[in-house]
């Protein structure tokens, strides 16, 4: 009997040795956040990151109420710039505060322009905020079609033909994995203990960041299977905060930013 | 996706931010009704007119015609006119609050529903919450059959307007509550004391405790292919429990959830800590505090005719304080402005001379 005891100590200790990076090195570590100018409203997908086109900064945009403030970072780490973007109605007299439901950079073939989403309608800005250049009217509102709300922050990723698949964030806490060309399901995740607010998917690896009410930023990596696979990489609890924004900074995922409701950091955490 | 589907979720955002008024304003008249009792219990003031004022506010907020236009769909109220609505109604009937006290009652009111929507498990629990406060407001005018037939009429509007509604559609309703909180980070004596609010301001967001009902706890991964071909665990980070019960939406249940129930009691007493003046300045944007609001005013003004209609010939009798001592409320009542009297600039609090 003492002998299997000993026996059982030796290998634990080798089998710590041997995984010790895997055990004690977390696979993310936090940076330090970057202060908004207001704190971030209860929305989801509320974070949008765009780098430059001339990668010359990094910029943060989270919706506060019936504004966008952005944050600008040069990449060298020079300077740190703060704008905001205000959303206008279409009436001259304002009856109500106008509410942004969503801020995006949107990325199309000649150009990136900044979406507002809100409950007026659609307002296309230049990249940096600074012209309205379009606007597209809610018009009057009639009985929708039945349209369940309990998907949010659904993402696709395309690596050449292997990773094609939609990762779905769901009200019950858990996310799919569907395969892009079939429609087949691959897994469904218990991930999180509340609504998942935001998704976002690092194009070069698969790695997908999930964020929710539960304070819980969570990471995943897809595999190339057919159907595709999924599994867990890393977690992390942010104190208190009902995480309602999430986006890579790095297209192979090693870095990525948070937002937290009623809070004024972007937090970041960068791969060890 | 087509403009078709993008038009129906802003309209879907939209109706249900447009249906969120009559539980935020239920939550918080419910929260205004534990408050006061505790206060006119914590003053001594005797049985019979302790309960003259708590009917007369509960009837008040539960008059049919007014209730009735509150269920219409429409944008919440501004936080300045929501501030007006409560101030006229706790002057209802025989008992009046100095300015400082009905700041704080105010600021208690929306902390506490704060704190509830926040920690609520998933959002159709804020239903739940209402009903809660429902319930307690119903036990409060037990033996006043009028009034009872008042409030009956209010579950029948909650159960018909929020029973058939679909996860995603509370999930709305639960983002705009939270919008009309955000910034507003009062700390309050009674949840200090608990550990549920930080220093700081923020609610302690527990990471153990039962999942909503609905979902499962997290930890597993299962894959598919056609069917179920592989199972695998994770740490969850935390340490949670299955949901055992889903908590009744009639008009009589068990709720399950004590969310909404009355936390105050005479040993429990019912204060903020520190200043008013330790808030954020808001953002120039923030249009709300000086933008008249149209809707509300009408709103207002058939809540005023409905009040006035009962107190014209009234005198106050009661003075209730929402400090320890009349000297403290004297001493918060020297900084600050009336609400209604600051009309287009942002109201300034004098840091040095508030408590």
């Amino acid at each position: 009997m003492e002998h299997l005891f000993y026996l059982g100590k030796v290998n634990v200790l080798t089998f710590l040795r041997k995984n010790y990076s895997k055990l004690f090195i977390k696979m993310y570590r936090s940076e330090k956040p970057i202060p908004l100018k207001g704190s971030a409203s209860a929305l989801s997908n509320n974070l949008s990151v765009l780098l430059t086109e001339e990668k010359k900064s990094l910029n943060y945009a989270v919706v506060h109420k019936s504004v966008v403030n952005i944050v600008s970072a040069a990449t060298d780490g020079s300077t740190v710039t703060n704008r905001h973007v205000v959303c206008k109605e279409p009436t001259a007299t304002q009856q109500t505060t106008p509410m942004i439901i969503q801020a995006k950079w949107v990325t199309i073939p000649c150009r990136t322009v900044l979406v507002l989403t809100s409950l007026k309608g659609i307002q296309v800005f230049e990249s940096d905020g600074t012209a309205l250049i379009y606007w597209h009217s809610l018009g009057d509102v009639h009985s929708p079609d039945s349209y369940d709300q309990s998907n949010f922050g659904r993402g696709i990723t395309g690596v050449g033909d292997s990773f094609l698949c939609v990762v779905g964030g769901f009200g019950n806490g858990q996310l799919k994995v569907y395969c892009a060309k079939t429609g087949k399901l691959g897994a469904v995740v218990n991930a999180h203990a509340r609504w998942i607010n935001a998704l976002d998917i690092a194009p070069d690896t698969g790695l997908v960041v999930s964020v929710s009410d539960d304070t819980f930023v969570k990471i995943w990596q897809l595999k190339k299977e057919s159907p595709p696979e999924i599994e867990h990489k890393y977690q992390e609890s942010v104190s208190d905060l009902q995480l309602v924004g999430a986006q890579f900074v790095h297209s192979g995922g090693r870095g990525f930013c948070v937002t937290g409701y009623d809070n004024t950091s972007v937090y970041f955490f960068v791969q060890n | 996706m087509c403009k078709k589907s993008i038009d129906s979720i802003f309209i879907n955002f939209l109706k249900m931010s447009f249906k969120t008024l009559p539980l935020l304003f239920i939550n918080l008249g419910g929260e205004m009704v534990y408050i006061l009792d505790q206060r006119l219990r914590a003053q001594n003031i005797p049985d019979e007119k302790s309960k003259k004022v708590l009917h007369d506010i509960i009837a008040t907020m539960f008059h049919k015609r007014f209730m009735e236009e509150l269920f219409k769909p429409q944008p919440l109220y501004s936080k300045r006119a929501m501030r007006t609505v409560f101030d006229r109604l706790a002057h209802a009937s025989i008992m009046k609050l100095n300015a400082a006290s009905m700041d704080k009652l105010y600021d208690l009111m929306t902390m506490a529903f704060k704190y509830q929507v926040s920690l609520s498990l998933r959002p159709k629990d804020i239903i739940l919450i209402t009903l809660n406060h429902m319930d307690s407001i119903k036990q409060f005018v037990e033996g006043v059959p009028n009034i009872r037939q008042q409030v009956d009429y209010v579950y029948r509007l909650i159960i018909e307007t929020y029973g058939s509604m679909t996860a995603g559609e509370f999930h709305l309703i639960r983002q705009t509550l939270l919008n009309f909180f955000q910034d507003m980070h009062i700390r309050v004596s009674i949840f200090l004391k608990d550990k549920v609010q930080n220093n700081n301001g923020r609610f302690v967001l527990p990471t153990s405790g039962p999942v909503p009902w609905g979902s499962e706890v997290p930890g597993l991964i299962r894959l598919f292919d056609g069917k179920e071909k592989a199972r695998k665990q994770f740490p969850s980070g935390g340490s949670y429990l299955p949901c055992l019960a889903e908590g009744s939406f009639d008009m009589k249940g068990d709720r399950v959830t004590k969310l909404g129930t009355n936390m105050y009691s005479t040993s429990r007493s019912v204060e903020t800590v520190g200043n008013r003046a330790v808030k954020s300045t808001p953002q120039t944007s923030d249009v709300e505090s000086n933008v008249p609001d149209p809707l509300a005013k009408a709103q207002l003004d058939l809540l005023s005719s409905l009040i006035g209609s009962k107190t014209t010939n009234v005198k106050p009798e009661i003075r209730l304080n929402l400090f320890k001592t009349d000297e403290e409320e004297e001493q918060a009542a020297a900084a600050i402005q009336p609400v209604e009297m600051a009309e287009s600039k942002v109201v300034k609090i004098d840091a040095s001379k508030v408590f």
